[in-house]
């Protein structure tokens, strides 16, 4: 049967997030993240300047399919943005897997480098957590919580 | 796709509203975000050009929290709707778990509103989808002018599937909570069925609803 779901377990989350930890520490970046190709952030480590990981991951999601339309990335697992300013960050781009990618944002007290050298032991750290629990069974919240929460919610529209 | 957080213990859904260009998408998303309790939202991101048309996509995310069970968290988008966008409109619908067609109600609008659909349909497919089975509502807008597109025309031009349809206006906030409200329902009916079978006690299908018992119960007309 085809996937249905993608299932994060807590394991593999944590996991994740030990390793965004190490990245950040050892790039010496601002932040980085794991987001899902739909803009689903799994995981995060730092403070994404101004914008909540949430934001920053949708766009990022955007961005990344954006440039694999305009310049044919599909071989390349990885692509870096970088800003001519002091303010503003830069951001490097690695896919973990084909539906996973992560983003690093680093400013000028790295180098592109270093970061694209632990963005890449980052992501075979992480690899191996993410393609796992693709059968395990999960309980949703009933139903019926969901319809009432939604009916309170809009119940004036 | 849905994804199973067991971390957060969230359940994350795509909802995308997808539609013609000023057909009222970022209307519609506007009036839902400012409907959800602060708690229950993150903030809405919508990427314009000057002319306030959508550029990239509108986002936010909603959150019902349930303690016990997994929760939902609904992560909505809207669509650009010009149809050189149609790049921009494939890499919104990845991953997405539900659709809300919303159409423009003028009647000079229907040939627009039929294309929309057209390229959904397009789009799902290429994206591997059935369309057949996606979850699936239709929103017609704009039930206020005066010039419309009949409903029974909607039906017959871009509702072969005979989902559920509500009537809206959303410039004045009426009609967009309901078809919202369906897809959600959709959405997690559709869920709840598919973790049964992932969690390995096949059963049965629930029985789908009446072909073309698509609601305006709460017409605004």
């Amino acid at each position: 049967m085809a996937r249905q779901f993608f299932l994060l377990s807590e394991e593999a989350i944590k996991a994740t997030e030990v390793a965004l930890g190490d990245l950040v520490a050892d790039a010496r970046a601002r932040y980085a993240q794991v987001v899902d190709r739909s803009g689903y952030v799994i995981a995060s480590h730092g403070q994404p300047s101004h914008m909540h990981p949430e934001e920053l991951g949708a766009i990022a999601a955007g961005i990344l399919s954006a440039m694999q339309v305009v310049v044919n990335l599909a071989e390349s697992k990885e692509s870096t943005i970088k800003f001519h300013s002091r303010t503003m960050g830069n951001f490097h781009f690695y896919w973990i897997n084909p539906r996973v990618f992560m983003l690093v944002a680093f400013d000028n007290r790295t180098t592109e480098s270093l970061v694209r050298s632990k963005a890449k032991r980052a992501a075979k750290a992480i690899h191996p957590h993410l393609a796992q629990d693709e059968t395990q069974p999960a309980q949703l919240g009933s139903v019926q919580f969901i319809e009432d929460k939604l009916g309170e919610l809009f119940e004036d529209l | 796709m849905p994804i199973v957080n067991y971390k957060e213990r969230v359940i994350s859904c795509k909802i995308v509203y997808f539609g013609p260009s000023l057909g009222g998408k970022t209307t519609t998303i506007r009036v839902i975000h400012s409907a959800t309790p602060e708690g229950n939202r993150s903030a809405l991101q919508t990427i314009e050009t000057e002319g306030d048309r959508t550029l990239f996509f509108d986002h936010f995310s909603l959150d019902l929290a349930e303690v016990g069970g997994l929760g939902v968290r609904f992560q909505v988008y809207g669509v650009p709707g010009e149809p050189f966008y149609r790049v921009t409109r494939k890499m919104v619908l990845t991953g997405a778990d539900g659709v809300i067609f919303v159409a423009d109600s003028a009647s000079h609008r229907l040939a627009d509103n039929v294309a929309s659909y057209n390229d959904l349909k397009e789009l799902l497919g290429e994206h591997g989808y059935d369309y057949e089975s996606i979850p699936l509502v239709m929103q017609y807008n704009k039930r206020d002018l005066e010039d419309k597109t009949s409903v029974d025309e909607f039906q017959f031009y871009i509702n072969e599937r005979k989902v559920p349809y509500f009537e809206s206006i959303a410039v004045e906030s009426k009609g967009v909570g309901e078809p919202f409200k369906a897809i959600c329902r959709a959405v997690v009916a559709k869920l709840n069925r598919d973790l049964t079978r992932v969690g390995s006690t096949p059963q049965p299908e629930p029985v789908a609803p009446e072909a073309g018992s698509g609601s305006n119960d709460d017409s605004i007309e």
